[in-house]
């Protein structure tokens, strides 16, 4: 049996022959966070483009269509006498929206008859659906405010009092953690670190499978358990350390470039960001196990992002989802991971207030572990009644 | 014609031996994609947890919180104090996603004819729950302010009728057309199934000729097609097209609708759509097998140009927001057009003048896959044969 020392400088050199190992896990880090992170670099959305329909040809609705036009997110791109050619720009996908202000919109609104206007939306996208209706809703109850503060002034109250009275109540509404609401400061912490989290799994499997295939691990007979452990680390010690690097780089260079919050103590997150890894590797070398070849892992782990990160939680709750799918969200180090992440790195909280997601992460630790004994129990039990060569 | 479907068959025969292939044709499309589905059941959040601090304890202020606890996606779980630290609301409650701010004197202020303010806070680290708190306050802030307005208007002997038109002068009326409910499933699932179509394709037909290399088989299956590179391609590519269409009439026939993704009346119509999306990436699939001899380097690659796909695409963020540089290599996926095609065809039924642009653009993709795929084989066979 090899030493510890030599397993580790055998995974080194198995790195730099096994190009895809290579490229992998040296180059596809830093490529996709600046490649794909780059696409969330402006953050927002802003000036979706709209058509206007303008059946009135009023003051109030050319100014109605202005006080949109000005509004930050939307862009009219087009002032429409009629709603068919709208509708060409629209079908084109060329506008996400129309603003459709019918004849007798000025007068109707001035004179308190109650004006309608039609606000179509392309919602098969929800973001820029959103914040079209947004905007457009702002502005019509900043309108609507108007109209109803000259009828108090016309009716001699105070311009102060009348604008008060107009709105007796005012919204104010306080986004935390992300003021503007935007998907940027919402989704790119999360996405590098699934960057690395993927990474990590096709290379570190695509070595694990060559390991059982063609390594000291094609064998199981007269390996212990214990010497199988001591294999595994060993060949984990060059990730472990490489991966942990990644997350210091990743929060000290590539968070500032993205102009990403990030609090809580480089520290504890490098802990967290190793336990992760941990548990990462430990899922790794247990779904690789059953792998014949790197390229079949390679192959099949592709399809995996989509799937890890979909029932993370993250971007749809846990909560929301049905209760068996609720168990395959709790088994993954990826959901209670995420959750301390923003709690410490934009939520600022501190240690007592993680200690559940820490706890989880713990128990997924030993877990992954007992259902590595288990796996290699089984394997063994296969190769001694002669069913596995 | 008999070269030509042997290769077709020796190709299918191939795919049988390969454990992962089978993955990737059966257990992806029939485990994968009803997963992804399995996730979006419920289509919607359909409550969201809040808090409410009541600094006015007064007889308006309960009716407000009467009034938020009829909301029906909000609910109240937690009653704040005076005590608690705004700041570490959020971190201290983590179940709650929102909560309201009912202001000292809020109903004195309100008496006097006073404007009165109404804070919410929004947990936004999470923008879905974020966008969902300020959609529901707003509306039911400008409701509760509409309710003020009515009574005053009518205590001056307004009309009701009148009163109703004076506190709304102006309705929005809208229509968020092609998903009135803002079903989460219906606007996720099918850009996440094509997606997966696409990579699926084009990872099983990265390694349909380097394989032929790597098993020194090159010359066997080229002595098939009579020596002409051509025929092997378009057997090759036949093998993969015919795979992936299945796929994807499997994705339209079954796997939509299973999940209750509402049909379309233009599936039908829009099925030659999907076979010209699946051909261009079993194409450039065979373009990528024939460049790199190396398998790995092969899938390493077909990984790197489509997993980022869906996020390339547009669908979850426009690519009029994105930067220059990946506005431009969006259009360098073949995903991207498809999914203009898809959502002008199939979701917004729009004629079919709006989809020729993006037709065009994967006949490009797929002239450009082909030549490239071509020239190599080509030079290749003829370095070999001096």
């Amino acid at each position: 049996m090899k030493s510890w020392w030599d397993i580790f400088k055998s995974e080194l050199s198995l790195i730099f022959e096994d190009k895809s190992i290579l490229l992998t896990c040296l180059v596809a880090p830093l490529l996709y966070a600046f490649f794909v992170g780059s696409i969330y670099s402006e953050k927002e959305v802003n000036e979706i483009p709209i058509a206007v329909v303008d059946y009135d040809h009023s003051s109030l609705s050319r100014k109605v269509a202005s006080l949109i036009n000005s509004t930050e997110k939307v862009k009219l791109k087009g002032h429409f006498s009629n709603l068919e050619d709208a509708l060409f720009y629209f079908n084109n996908l060329e506008v996400q929206g129309i603003v459709v202000l019918p004849k007798g919109f000025q007068k109707k609104t001035m004179n308190l008859e109650g004006a309608k206007i039609d606000l179509i939306l392309n919602n098969t996208k929800f973001l820029t659906s959103n914040e079209i209706n947004k905007s457009v809703q702002k502005v019509v109850l900043m309108v609507s405010g108007g109209v109803r503060m000259r009828y108090f002034v016309s009716n001699k109250i105070p311009i102060d009092m009348a604008k008060e009275k107009a709105q007796p109540i005012l919204p104010v509404i306080k986004s935390i953690y992300n003021a503007t609401n935007n998907y940027g400061d919402y989704l790119l912490p999360i996405l590098l670190i699934l960057i690395l989290q993927q990474t990590l799994i096709i290379a570190f499997g695509q070595s694990v499978v060559h390991e059982f295939q063609h390594g000291i691990l094609k064998d199981l007979n007269g390996i212990s358990f214990l010497e199988f452990t001591k294999i595994l680390s060993a060949k984990s010690a060059y990730y472990l350390f490489l991966y942990s690097a990644y997350f210091f780089v990743f929060y000290k260079l590539i968070f500032p470039h993205y102009t990403l919050v990030f609090n809580g103590s480089i520290g504890f997150h490098l802990l967290l960001g190793f336990l992760f890894i941990t548990v990462i590797l430990l899922y790794t070398i247990l779904v690789a196990s059953y792998f014949r070849t790197a390229i079949g892992w390679t192959e099949i782990m592709a399809f995996s992002t989509y799937p890890l990160f979909l029932v993370s939680g993250y971007s749809w709750p846990v909560e929301s989802m049905p209760e068996l799918l609720q168990w395959v969200a709790n088994i993954l180090p990826s959901t209670p991971y995420f959750n301390v992440f923003n709690s410490l790195s934009v939520e600022k909280a501190h240690l007592p207030d993680i200690t559940s997601g820490f706890i989880h992460l713990l128990i997924l630790l030993v877990l992954a572990y007992v259902l590595l004994y288990l796996r290699f129990s089984l394997s063994k039990n296969l190769i001694s009644k002669g069913q596995v060569s | 014609m008999r070269g030509f479907l042997n290769i077709i068959i020796r190709e299918v025969l191939i795919l049988k031996k390969r454990p992962t292939a089978w993955i990737l044709i059966f257990l992806i499309p029939t485990a994968i994609f009803f997963y992804l589905g399995y996730i979006y059941k419920e289509g919607a959040i359909n409550t969201v947890d809040i808090g409410v601090l009541d600094l006015d304890h007064s007889g308006l202020s309960r009716t407000v919180i009467k009034s938020i606890e009829a909301t029906p996606k909000l609910n109240i779980v937690k009653f704040l104090n005076s005590n608690d630290n705004i700041d570490e609301v959020f971190v201290k409650n983590p179940e709650i996603r929102g909560f309201y701010v009912i202001p000292n004197h809020f109903e004195k202020v309100i008496y006097r004819g006073e404007q009165a303010k109404l804070l919410v806070y929004t947990n936004s680290s999470n923008i879905v729950y974020g966008n969902l708190i300020y959609k529901e306050a707003a509306s039911f802030i400008n409701t509760l302010s509409a309710g003020i307005n009515y009574n005053a208007f009518r205590s001056q002997g307004i009309p009701s009728e009148k009163a109703l038109k004076m506190i709304a002068p102006i309705k929005v009326n809208t229509k968020p057309l092609f998903n009135a409910y803002y079903n989460y499933l219906y606007y996720l699932l099918p850009g996440l199934t094509t997606v997966l179509l696409q990579m699926l394709v084009f990872l099983l037909a990265a390694r349909s000729i380097n394989s032929e290399y790597s098993n020194a088989s090159f010359d066997e299956v080229l002595g098939m097609a009579n020596g002409s590179v051509f025929k092997l391609i378009f057997a090759k590519l036949t093998t993969y097209t015919v795979i992936g269409f299945i796929v994807g009439l499997f994705i339209f026939a079954v796997v939509h609708p299973l999940l209750g993704i509402p049909a379309s009346s233009g599936t039908l119509a829009f099925l030659p759509v999907v076979f010209l999306f699946v051909m261009v990436n079993a194409m450039l699939g065979i373009m990528v097998s024939a460049i790199f001899k190396n398998e790995a380097i092969a899938m390493d690659v077909s990984f790197v140009y489509n997993s980022p796909a869906f996020v390339f695409s547009g669908f979850t963020f426009p690519i009029m927001a994105m930067p220059a540089f990946n506005a431009w290599y969006a259009q360098l996926i073949p995903y991207t057009h498809f999914l203009s095609a898809f959502i002008k065809g199939i979701e917004m039924h729009a004629p079919f003048q709006f989809l020729v642009k993006h037709l065009l653009s994967l006949a490009l993709f797929f002239a450009i896959g082909y030549v490239v795929t071509a020239i190599i084989l080509f030079l290749r066979n003829q370095k070999r044969s001096v």
